[in-house]
């Protein structure tokens, strides 16, 4: 027992010295890369891509479902979007709220006869409707299907070569498109993809779809995941990226090649985790057809997000994401290990799933051992002691390594106050968070073991919410269910379903969860050689080769803090 | 052993402690800068605006960091601007040495300072660095020759279309941004182009029709027509592009013959471009292919008709055999 | 319009939300003779126009609150502004672009990069034929 118990503490300080070694690696790349990325964006030349008469369109997709408070101003802002070229195609997926006839009424939209591809496979479309004022905006109205479907929809219904997918309740910056295609117009054979930051919105002042003052907020939940999302990106996709390693394009704002996602089949209808999955099919079919390609990401490109500020809330999403980052990896094992994809499968795979996806388990399982084991007298005090400093103090470097590369970037925070209080909740979230984190995934286990599907039915929750906190002409509520990204996770959750607390009436209404298409179990198993690329002469088309020695690694960190092995010490070892 | 990862523990916070001062120090000392900058901004912004607005003001003498924000200031507006008041800020800059600079700055080992430096030599209109700039297009780093190349369009560097199109061919550039800035040299790059619609490289024809059909007008249409019979499909689409924009009435019927090429995407862009010839003695073939063909040739066709013929849609569309795409165009003229 | 009284300097109102536009333009339109209101987004756009009624409005199309197209859709739906000339100024330079502009309403469109000296001529010119 004793050494079971020593045995499986150590194995796990050795877990996180390797894990939190990585997080190092990372950082220092990030920081490289981070200087780089600021100096070359004095000669990044948007103002030309803005005004060339070459410059390819991009369809800006945008599934709803049940977003009657945020549609408009949402598709108000993504309108305005600075791009030359652009049109907005919204998928009303089966609201059953008042979405469609808000935007009905704000846009004038008429009912019209639009012919629509159907090369993805979706839900039955009910109609389209377009508006004679905003003759780039698109409304497709579906029966519901999920966010999936919905996206897929919305891919079908695309006139232009590229696509931009976001979520309904995400408001860009102006210059956000711009600056996320750039990347893929400069050399579209290479890129397949490319991927903006988030950002958090909770607490900042939002004026008609623009976010005009950017604070920490408040809530302490949110605060937290703002030094969280600040890792992820800053720290995380920086890093991967900057080794050409970056392997996942959040759900919430990415861009692709309209026909790179047709060939592949569109989003899988049948997991929460779509978005990664999708990352991860790329990957596949892009390595074996054998040419050389690339994911990249922008830091620069923002897209403001609001995040969950209960503890339910906040909970059933990251037990999502967990559930969403098993099922994307389950469907592509094929992957893992085989040298044939290349840095995806050994080292990007690997590491979601033994430093992302088990980490509940080393650091649960592992103060639970250590607490044991100090308590039975097993380990000594002043062990225990010494851990909680050497972790705490590597959370805390890494989180003030993520604080200090946001100075670099764009230094968002112009108060001091929020600067330290982010510093503060850096120490703050090891005592109680991250264990309370580690708690939602494991149940996240659970909900994978006994084979959960779908978004669950959350509306048996009853929430005593409080009342809607609706800031003057602000586009967002205060809570959010959804979030579209994740911090630390591999998956990206997904969108359209409607946030909890956000609307207490949503929870009167019983929400069906349909499950994806029939269609899609077909696609269990996904071979890259099954679907058809289509001959493609499209001179403004040019999709993006395939494989190659770049290096694809899906890399997400959360800076995995090894969990204080003992409540506070009492005294002396 | 326990020592030392105590001692790491330490190390850890340290670290952090210096990032914090660093953090603390770098944005006071940013912000004073910030704060002493606007106010000498503030305070030069009616010479500067002045100076720019006149035809014969005198440029204010200015010393040290006055004459850089004034100097700023002034780029700021060339950015805005053009004719007149735009060379007379780039005349400005280059007496200040400006230009100089920037060209010294060209030589540095550092790649993003050779990028930086040919920016802004375009932002300062510096025809006189178009050497440079040229050389900068063969720099082993893509930025700097993607800044020059976005430069030397804005030099308005006739001597540059040439070694632009050669870059743009051998991907050393893309060919976006090379396009551009042939675009913004002009109609000077056209003969040069014409040349380049002969060239064996399908992809190097494809291009250089595309910015004829930008750049050109009627006349370069006769040229082009050859090209509607190229064995490379990408070229043959985008001279039906071309043909589109150049607008010559003599190119109705090779393109009303490209309806029937053998691939649906140059059928497409045949289509498009007859929409822009506003031709109505094409409608007759247009309504055949946004009858029968397959999507994207059927819905460009039916557009097309919407526009140079509306009326004919709407008929069209009642008929039992019109299809999905005309029914489209018809529901939307009738908004 | 025609009910007012003819202004001794016509009133010209100037709409983007780039400070240094602003500043060329009243400087280059106020030596020419005219008075020059600001405005710097969408929003404050509106309700200067539906206040003091310029007898022109420049405005850019590119601006937070209300864009360009969008203003002159409603300007053109007030009774005070629907007949005031509206002219475009803007870096959103594509053909389609200016098609909507013109459907929008407007009168003229100028593309950023701009020359003052033709912006000042086009003012003159449509204020000049009032």
């Amino acid at each position: 027992m004793k050494e079971a118990l020593v045995v499986f503490s150590a194995v796990s300080l050795v877990y996180f010295a390797i894990l939190n070694g990585l997080y190092l690696f990372l950082t220092v790349l990030a920081w490289k890369e981070m200087s780089r990325d600021v100096r070359s964006r004095r000669y990044l030349a948007l103002d030309e891509v803005f005004r060339s008469p070459l410059t390819p369109g991009v369809s800006v997709v945008v599934p709803a479902f049940n977003e009657e408070t945020v549609i408009v101003e949402s598709v108000r802002s993504l309108l305005a979007l600075r791009y030359p070229r652009h049109e907005v195609v919204v998928v009303n997926d089966g609201s059953t709220d008042g979405t469609l006839e808000t935007l009905v009424t704000a846009f004038a939209l008429e009912p019209a006869r639009v012919a629509l591809r159907t090369v993805i496979p979706t839900a039955q479309v009910r109609g389209a409707l377009v508006s004679r004022r905003h003759p780039n905006l698109l409304v497709v109205d579906k029966q519901n299907g999920g966010r999936s479907d919905a996206l897929n929809s919305g891919v079908n219904a695309a006139g232009y070569p590229y696509v931009c997918v976001i979520d309904a309740d995400s408001l860009l910056e102006p210059d956000a498109l711009l600056k996320v295609a750039k990347p893929i117009l400069d050399d579209p054979l290479l890129l397949a993809a490319t991927g903006g930051t988030i950002r958090i919105a909770n607490g900042c002042r939002v004026d008609h779809g623009r976010v005009v003052d950017i604070r920490v907020p408040g809530n302490p939940l949110a605060a937290i995941q703002v030094l969280e999302y600040l890792r992820a990106f800053l720290v995380g996709r920086v890093g991967w990226a900057s080794i050409n390693s970056l392997g996942l394009i959040s759900g919430a704002f990415g861009l692709f090649h309209r026909s790179l996602v047709e060939t592949v089949g569109g989003y899988w209808t049948a997991t929460v985790g779509e978005d990664f999955e999708l990352t991860l099919r790329l990957h596949e079919h892009l390595r074996a057809r054998g040419e050389p390609y690339r994911i990249g990401f922008v830091s620069d490109s923002v897209c403001w997000t609001e995040v969950p500020e209960e503890l339910g809330t906040l909970g059933r999403q990251r037990r999502r994401w967990q559930r969403g980052c098993w099922e994307a990896m389950r469907r592509h094992r094929r992957m893992l290990f085989r040298p044939r994809y290349g840095v995806i499968g050994l080292v990007a795979l690997p590491y979601f799933l033994v430093f992302e996806f088990l980490s509940p388990v080393f650091a649960l399982g592992g103060l639970l051992v250590t607490l044991l084991g100090w308590l039975l007298g097993y380990l000594s005090g002043y062990y225990v002691l010494v851990y909680v400093l050497v972790s705490l103090g590597l959370g805390f470097l890494l989180s003030t390594a993520a604080i200090a590369l946001e100075e670099l970037n764009a230094r968002s925070y112009r108060r001091w106050r929020d600067v330290f209080r982010m510093l503060f909740y850096a120490v703050a979230e090891n005592f109680g968070y991250h264990q309370l984190h580690d708690c939602w995934r494991a149940l996240g286990y659970l909900d994978i073991a006994r084979g959960k599907t779908g978004w669950g039915a959350q509306q048996r929750r009853g929430f005593a919410t409080a009342p809607l906190e609706v800031e003057p002409a602000a586009l967002v509520s205060a809570h959010r269910n959804r979030s579209s990204l994740p911090p630390g996770e591999a998956t990206s959750p997904p969108v359209g379903r409607p946030s909890q607390s956000r609307i207490r009436k949503k929870e009167r209404r019983a929400r069906e969860h349909r499950q994806g298409n029939p269609y899609d179990q077909s696609r269990a198993d996904p071979e890259p050689d099954r679907t058809l690329d289509e001959a493609r002469v499209d001179p403004s088309v040019d999709e993006a080769g395939a494989s190659g020695d770049d290096a694809t690694a899906l890399g997400v960190p959360k800076p995995r803090v090894p969990k204080p092995r003992a409540p506070k010490p009492r005294g002396s070892a | 052993m326990l020592v030392e990862v105590e001692h790491i523990g330490l190390i850890f916070f340290g670290v952090s402690l210096l990032l914090i001062v660093g953090m603390v120090v770098r944005r006071a000392s940013i912000v004073r800068k910030e704060r002493r900058h606007g106010q000498a901004a503030a305070r030069l912004r009616p010479q500067a605006i002045a100076y720019v607005e006149s035809d014969d003001a005198e440029p204010p003498q200015l010393r040290g960091r006055d004459a850089d924000v004034f100097a700023g200031l002034l780029g700021g507006y060339g950015r805005l601007l053009r004719g007149p008041a735009a060379a007379r800020i780039a005349a400005y800059l280059d007496e200040r040495g400006a230009v100089d600079r920037q060209l010294r700055r060209l030589e540095s080992r550092r790649s993003w300072r050779r990028a930086a430096a040919a920016f802004e030599l375009g932002d300062m209109r510096a025809a006189r660095a178009t050497p440079q700039l040229l050389g900068a297009l063969e720099d082993r780093s893509r930025d700097v020759r993607m800044a020059a190349a976005r430069s030397l369009g804005r030099v308005d560097a006739v001597e540059a279309v040439g070694p632009l199109i050669a870059a743009a061919i051998a991907r050393r550039v893309p060919s976006g941004v090379a396009g551009l800035a042939l675009l913004d040299i002009g109609p000077a790059a056209v003969p040069r182009l014409l040349e380049l619609t002969g060239d064996p490289n399908p992809n190097v024809r494809a291009g250089a029709i595309e910015l004829v059909g930008l750049l050109g007008n009627a006349g370069e249409a006769a040229p082009l027509r050859e090209r509607m019979t190229d064995p490379a499909a990408a070229v043959r689409a985008a001279t039906a592009t071309a043909l589109g924009r150049l607008g010559a009435e003599t190119s109705r019927d090779l393109l009303v013959q490209a309806l029937d090429d053998r691939l649906p995407a140059v059928r497409t862009v045949a289509a498009e471009a007859l929409g822009r010839t506003g031709d109505r003695t094409a409608a007759d073939a247009l309504l055949l292919v946004a009858r029968n063909d397959e999507f994207e040739p059927a819905r460009a066709a039916a557009r097309s008709l919407a526009r140079i013929d509306p009326a004919r849609v709407v008929a069209a569309a009642a008929e039992p055999e019109a299809g999905p795409h005309l029914v489209e165009q018809a529901d939307r003229i009738a908004l | 319009m025609s009910a007012q009284p003819p202004r001794e300097q016509p009133l010209v109102l100037a709409a983007d939300d780039d400070e240094d536009l602003l500043g060329l333009v009243s400087f280059r339109l106020e030596r020419a003779g005219y008075t020059v209101l600001l405005a710097r987004d969408g929003a404050e756009a509106l309700e200067i126009a539906l206040r003091e009624r310029p007898d022109l409005a420049l405005l850019d199309v590119m601006m937070p609150k209300l864009d360009g197209f969008e203003l002159t859709r409603r300007l053109r739906e007030e009774e005070a502004t629907s007949r005031m000339p509206i002219i475009l100024l803007t870096a959103r330079s594509q053909d389609a672009d200016v098609q909507q502009g013109f459907d929008a309403g407007a009168d003229d469109y100028i593309r950023k990069p701009f020359s003052p000296d033709e912006l000042r001529a086009r003012v003159q010119a449509i204020l000049g034929r009032r």
